[in-house]
């Protein structure tokens, strides 16, 4: 991880080695490299999450985006299951390159694609050449490893191989790039092949050293002797064109095991030497001996890759495995602070925008009202509006009243053959249809009485008729009598007016042979008794 | 939990806690300088004003018919004043319709036009022409102290058919005195 060098932040490693877990935490400061701690677990105890606990390390099923802590984890992988291979191919893009690389697997690896997880990395480019270094695992295998290091939320899971050319170059202070490299440790030995300092190729044995550290015993003496022709064999598998000069270095502690085992390379016609951890690139206040560095060099190793960040390391696990959501990193906007910070702003925002609307909001209401007078102003107003519409409530219109009776008489077909009987002003009683009125009284709850005198009885069934016509009357009663003495009265009802009648009309001024009448009627809702 | 938390999520929740602190001391200062209180009791009296003038909002055709059948209206006053100023205004409309009356008569207090307002009628006889009085009816809305027409009885003259002889009782609110505005009034 980048942002790990030089600021502070340490790493933590883990690998499993020598039957062992095995965990330092390593910081750089100021271009060097300063062990904080180093732990390993008992032999053969292999429980990550335990030996997690135990190094200090946070360890959960919360999400891995959750996770928050001041260092970063790194955890190794064991190379011994891993297949490595270099095809030289003609340079092409990239994007094609992935094609190629699943092609060269299936047809050199035993098995499917589907069961393998691959990795590789461009090489040297030489003729028009680029060689292509891939590695393949079995996926389950890597699966197995992924389940037992997922809740230590490691940044990176790393080749331990990588680890250790890693290391040799930073620790134990070797120069070349292309050479081979002897990883005895005590049940099992990598030999790793780099070219310009990159992992090319690496083959693990299962014998350590602890099958040959007795080099007095003849049966130890045979075991190294078995050693040494395998890594020849390594070696020559490795396919170098000059293998006799390629550097063979044997890591060391100082012991004489390496040395012999050094010097057992040699006697084979390799090019041997060992090397030791140097501390000119550890920091002096370190209290851990060159022993313990050397036992340590592997978690060393990839933690020194973490520190220095990605830089092309061979990742089988990327489809399987996506620690600390490096690759699918959520956006920065979906960020808890980012969020927080969001939501204060436009809480800031709303208290003050309500704010300026409610003080702008008010005052403008306050100017409107106030145009309108005080509250006592438009109590009054209220109340006068309250007794105009109960005053046009209880006004009736008389001149309509009359007008309409009026209409009703000129409405009568028999109206025009009328004599010329002297009328009234327009808009007058209907005289001037012949029917002439000689009274009219209106009082409120009481019916409309109205009384004249009709020369023809037709004439006055059509002004009744027309009466009833009217929407705004209702209940029309008429009362006949024949002025020649017989009783013209049409109704059988009684009627209802129990006010002030008007009297007959003056028996000397009726027309001979006509008839006076008496009509009633209500006039809307303000004669019939059911308002007031 | 604060441990758990990085840098940044502590970094917004001190973020977040200062712009709470900053509202509450918006408001702070908002509450000491009087402003709510005053903008809640400026509220609570424009509401109280909206409450009233929507008691009495209406359409505007209502309003137009509200006006064609009462077109002028005068806050009613107390008997005495209610009737003095109405009889006045009566007789200057029978004078402008040329319609000749005899003295008004005080018919009393009958009916209750809403709460606090009484009707007062009076009533007079007189004989004028018929379209004199239908002038006179016709202009009647425009007195400003008129409820409506309680009785009205017209007689054609049986020598002048052009003569009517008329009793009217026309009405008018009176605003009712309670025992309290008799008070505030001596007091006065």
């Amino acid at each position: 991880m980048n942002s790990s060098t030089e600021n502070n932040q340490s790493v933590v490693a883990i690998l499993k080695a020598d039957n062992k877990l095995k965990a330092v935490e390593l910081l750089k400061q100021h271009g060097k490299y300063k062990i904080l701690w180093a732990k390993s677990s008992q032999e053969n105890s292999l429980d990550w999450v335990a030996f997690a606990i135990e190094c200090g390390l946070k360890v959960t099923d919360v999400p891995q985006e959750e996770i928050s802590r001041d260092k970063d984890v790194v955890v190794g992988y064991d190379s011994a299951g891993t297949a490595f291979y270099q095809v030289h191919v003609p340079v092409v893009e990239e994007k094609e390159i992935s094609s190629i690389v699943q092609l060269q697997a299936e047809s050199r690896f035993p098995l499917p694609a589907n069961q393998m997880e691959l990795a590789w990395r461009t090489g040297k480019l030489s003729h028009n050449q680029m060689s292509i270094t891939i590695a393949a695992a079995r996926r389950k295998q890597i699966q197995g490893f992924i389940n037992k290091v997922n809740n230590l939320h490691p940044e990176r899971a790393l080749l331990d191989s990588e680890g250790i050319i890693k290391v040799y170059k930073e620790i134990f202070s070797g120069r070349e790039q292309n050479l081979v490299i002897v990883n005895a440790g005590t049940h099992k030995t990598q030999i790793c092949l780099a070219e310009k300092g990159l992992l090319c190729n690496a083959v693990t044995l299962d014998i350590g050293t602890v099958d040959f550290e007795d080099s007095d015993s003849e049966e130890d003496t045979e075991t190294i002797e078995r050693l040494v022709r395998d890594i020849r064999s390594v070696v020559d598998l490795f396919g170098l064109e000059k293998q006799f000069e390629m550097p063979v270095i044997v890591l060391s502690d100082g012991s004489n095991i390496y040395e012999t085992l050094s010097e057992s390379l040699i006697s084979v016609g390799l090019n041997a030497r060992t090397s030791k951890p140097s501390l000119k690139k550890l920091d002096t206040n370190d209290t851990l001996s060159i022993e313990d560095i050397f036992d340590y060099r592997e978690p060393i190793g990839i933690a020194i890759l973490e520190l220095e960040g990605k830089n092309g390391e061979l990742n089988l696990f990327s489809s399987l495995f996506n620690p600390h959501g490096k690759e699918k990193k959520k956006s920065w906007i979906y960020h808890t602070s980012v969020t927080a910070v969001a939501a204060v702003i436009m809480l800031l925002m709303f208290v003050m925008v309500s704010y300026a609307e409610i003080a702008a909001g008010s005052r403008a209401i306050d100017k409107k009202l106030s145009s309108l007078g005080s509250e006592q102003e438009i109590d009054t107003l209220v109340e006068k509006q309250n007794i105009i519409k109960e005053v046009a409530k209880h006004r009736v219109d008389l001149v309509a009243l009359l007008n309409e009776i009026n209409e009703s008489g000129q409405k009568s077909p028999n109206a025009a053959t009328n004599s010329g009987t002297p009328t009234p002003q327009p808009p007058s009683p209907p005289g001037q249809s012949g029917i002439e009125l000689e009274s009219f009284h209106f009082k409120k709850n009481q019916q409309v009485t109205i009384t004249g005198q009709v020369q023809k009885k037709e004439q006055l069934e059509d002004f009744e008729k027309s009466l009833q016509g009217n929407k705004d009357i209702s209940d029309v009663l008429v009362t006949a009598k024949s002025n020649t003495g017989t009783n013209g009265n049409r109704n059988q009802a009684n009627n209802k007016n129990n006010g002030k009648s008007p009297p007959p009309a003056p028996g000397g001024d009726t027309p001979k042979n006509g008839f006076t009448y008496t009509i009633t009627f209500n006039y809307k809702d303000f004669t019939g008794g059911n308002r007031r | 939990m604060l441990e758990k938390m990085k840098a940044k999520d502590k970094r917004a929740l001190k973020l977040g806690a200062f712009g709470i602190l900053a509202m509450i001391a918006f408001l702070f200062v908002l509450d000491t300088s009087g402003y709510w209180a005053e903008a809640k009791d400026s509220f609570n009296a424009n509401n109280s004003k909206l409450e009233k003038l929507a008691a009495i909002d209406m359409t505007k055709a209502q309003y137009a018919g509200l006006v064609s059948v009462v077109p002028v209206f005068e806050m009613p006053e107390e008997k005495e004043t209610q009737k003095f100023l109405f009889q006045d205004a009566l007789n200057e409309q029978f004078k402008k319709a040329n319609v000749k009356s005899q003295p008004w008569e005080d018919m009393g207090c009958k009916n209750k036009l809403l709460t606090g307002y009484d009707v007062l009628s009076l009533k007079t006889t007189g004989k004028c022409n018929f379209t004199q009085l239908l002038d006179l009816l016709a202009n009647l809305k425009t007195n400003p102290y008129l409820v409506s027409v309680e009785e009205l009885l017209i007689k054609r003259d049986p020598k002048n058919k052009q003569q009517v002889d008329y009793e009217i009782t026309l009405s008018t609110p009176v605003k009712k005195v309670t025992k309290a505005g008799h008070e505030t009034r001596l007091r006065k």
